[in-house]
């Protein structure tokens, strides 16, 4: 007896080309996986890593080297075209912004799986179509034509139309690529509420690593044709997966914070102590002006400046003691790291 | 609303349209009076023999050609210009003109043979039953060689590439034969390129009609998968369309529709590349259930006021057809255009 709530599920799945006698590995495997009802999985992997292969070949688009993908049991690649648009919908990188097509024709063409053979829509379609557009929240582009859309209004359409599929499974190529920072957020809070809402299985592959961890329930890193893990995004940054999967000489992973930032060379320490939300950005401008944070220093080691913040009249002032006895004190940042550059130089 | 508004526009084409049926009907080199026509036409009482025969196997079959022509090159040249996702796509790319050429060249160039001239003289240039036969089968042949690897490929663009190269051969082939032939058979060629919408009457005009109207019915049913295919072959896979029974439909009505109509009428230009563009800026749809019909409205209606200036200037002589759908389609394409700012909205 299948497991309802597993949508769609692979069996020693090995992703990539043939072309001819000749086989091009992109995803060794073998994987299994599964996407689940109600689940956003987050598919992150550098450029080229086979982010888009796994996906095409997860949707039945693309024939896997080995193994299979099944969904309710049958695989895929069996599948009549028509059911396999009733499991599985697409938004992909690929723009269609060049057309005379209304965003409300656009959406409707979603329903190209159930409609008739010439098109028509019935009352359910016509349901199906408004629902698409009101969780996709783009009631008011529906008469607009596509050429007049924005990038982010446009990727809110394609959503809209794959939405109006109305599929166990949507899967998004690259869903933030071309947006600011505002809608790419708003994109991602959308799919996380739509998979808790709807109870669709999301997969989505992203560049966006800090919007991933805050947003997925599971994340797939796909760190190169070997190497593949899976888990809660928080037990990949703890098992240092994220930090291998990026490894780079000039890029640093903090764990702490989930984020990446620029490596430079020959990082002095400094001893930083302090609470709240300035002394979280107090360390991010210190990493990005090149020192390297610790808590503690141990007895006898070279002598670091200590910075600690402390707050008067309900206001942040920095404290640099940068040798003993040397006391100096800031209002700002910005005065902090000229008064650290001053006295280390 | 749209759809009300398309279908009055539709209605009003249709108004237009039979104006200009019978005024291509009423305008020839012989002057028949108006009032005559309509007897001749609605009536069966006969009054001069010579203007019946005129109107009822001239007139009438030439208008009932441009009426097919109109359609057939129109939907083929949208159905290309949506498969290929290319605004330059028309009924020739994927060579089944050229096709149809070479099944002509073959006949009228046969290295001066006097069985081919002798059918040549005999029947007419474009009356000849050989020629269009022969047009049809160089269609067809080219329509199976692009069909058959039309399944071996997934790609659209390589099958239009391949259309081009196809076109090209072919085109070449005729070039040799045309170097090696006699001035005189040259001309006959050149004259039916040339194009010509008279000529088709009884037996052959009931043989177009019968394989245009199954193109086209073939095109009407295929709108849904013109409609998916807008979007790109990944999302039209995404949807559920089977890439390549569609392209087989599409293609097979196309053919249909290029080849036939070129076979009895010369390669007309012009009509299947233009009317796209014009419907959908006048429509401002990408629906093919509205495009379709469309198409055909326009397409006729351009075509039949072509053949009717073609009829104007000498009163003697007409010009050939193919001159006049580029004269006059070209700057209504261009000021259509110009008149749209994103040219990208195709």
């Amino acid at each position: 007896m299948p497991d309802p709530t597993r949508l769609l599920q692979t069996r020693d799945l090995q992703t990539g080309y043939r072309s001819g006698s000749k086989k091009t590995i992109t995803t060794k495997g073998p994987l299994a996986l599964e996407v689940r009802a109600g689940q956003l999985i987050c598919l992150l992997g550098p450029n080229g890593a086979g982010k888009s292969t796994l996906l095409r070949t997860l949707a039945g688009l693309h024939p896997p080297l080995e193994g299979r993908v099944e969904s309710k049991g049958v695989d895929v690649r069996q599948l009549t075209p028509t059911q396999r648009a009733r499991t599985v919908s697409l938004v992909l990188t690929e723009r269609v912004g060049t057309h005379q097509l209304t965003v409300y024709s656009l959406v409707a063409l979603g329903r190209y799986p159930y409609s008739g053979w010439m098109g028509g829509l019935g009352e359910t379609d016509r349901n199906a179509i408004e629902w698409a557009i009101e969780a996709a929240g783009i009631q008011t582009l529906r008469d607009r034509k596509l050429f007049t859309l924005s990038d982010g209004e446009s990727q809110k359409v394609m959503l809209a139309r794959a939405l109006a599929q109305d599929t166990p499974v949507l899967m998004l190529d690259e869903p933030t690529a071309h947006l600011d920072l505002p809608s790419r957020i708003r994109l991602m809070r959308l799919l996380h509420q739509l998979a808790h809402q709807t109870n669709k299985g999301i997969l989505l592959s992203t560049h966006e690593l800090e919007l991933a961890l805050q947003v997925a329930d599971e994340v797939w890193l796909l760190q190169n044709t070997a190497t593949f893990h899976r888990g809660a995004p928080e037990d990949l940054v703890l098992n240092g997966a994220f930090e291998e999967a990026f490894a780079h000489e000039d890029i640093h992973f903090d764990k702490l914070t989930g984020t990446f930032s620029i490596q430079h060379d020959n990082r002095k320490p400094v001893l930083f102590t302090g609470e709240g939300l300035p002394s979280w950005w107090t360390r991010r401008a210190l990493q990005r002006n090149g020192f390297f944070v610790v808590g503690s220093v141990a007895a006898g080691a070279e002598p670091t400046p200590r910075i600690s913040l402390i707050e008067k009249e309900g206001q942040p002032y920095w404290r640099l003691e940068s040798a003993p006895g040397d006391i100096q004190e800031f209002d700002s940042i910005a005065a902090l790291l000229a008064g650290l550059e001053q006295r280390l130089h | 609303m749209p759809v009300i508004s398309s279908k009055v526009r539709l209605a009003g084409l249709l108004l237009l349209l039979l104006l200009a049926f019978l005024l291509d009907i009423s305008v020839g080199s012989v002057k028949i009076p108006l009032g005559d026509v309509f007897r001749i036409l609605f009536s069966s009482s006969s009054g001069d023999d010579t203007w019946k025969f005129i109107v009822e196997k001239i007139r009438l079959p030439k208008a009932c050609t441009a009426v097919l022509a109109g359609c057939g090159l129109s939907v083929s040249g949208l159905q290309m210009q949506t498969l290929f996702r290319n605004p330059l796509a028309d009924p020739s790319v994927l060579g089944i003109t050229a096709g149809a050429s070479l099944g002509v060249a073959m006949v009228m160039l046969a290295g001066g043979s006097i069985a081919t001239l002798f059918a040549i003289r005999e029947l007419g240039v474009s009356g000849s039953l050989l020629i269009t036969v022969a047009a049809c089968l160089g269609a067809g042949l080219i329509m199976m060689v692009v069909l058959l690897l039309s399944g071996r490929l997934r790609d659209n663009v390589l099958m239009l590439i391949i259309g081009i190269m196809i076109g090209s051969i072919t085109t070449s082939i005729i070039s040799i034969w045309q170097y090696f032939s006699a001035p005189e058979e040259v001309k006959d060629y050149l004259l039916w390129l040339f194009g010509s919408l008279g000529g088709v009457t009884g037996g052959q005009l009931l043989i177009l009609s019968t394989v245009t109207i199954l193109g086209l019915i073939m095109a009407w049913l295929s709108s849904k998968m013109l409609d998916a295919l807008l979007l790109g072959e990944n999302y039209a896979r995404s949807m559920g369309l089977n890439p390549q029974r569609a392209r087989l439909i599409i293609i097979c009505s196309s053919s249909l529709l290029a080849g036939s109509i070129t076979a009895f009428c010369g390669p007309i230009g012009f009509v299947g590349i233009a009317v796209p563009h014009i419907t959908r800026q006048l429509f401002r749809t990408s629906s093919h259930r509205i495009l379709v019909p469309a198409c055909c409205l326009i397409g006729t209606l351009l075509l039949l006021l072509c053949d009717v200036l073609s009829q104007l200037p000498g009163n003697q002589t007409a010009l050939p057809i193919n001159i006049i759908t580029a004269l006059i389609g070209s700057p209504v394409v261009i000021t259509l255009l110009l008149r749209q700012k994103n040219l990208n909205a195709f």
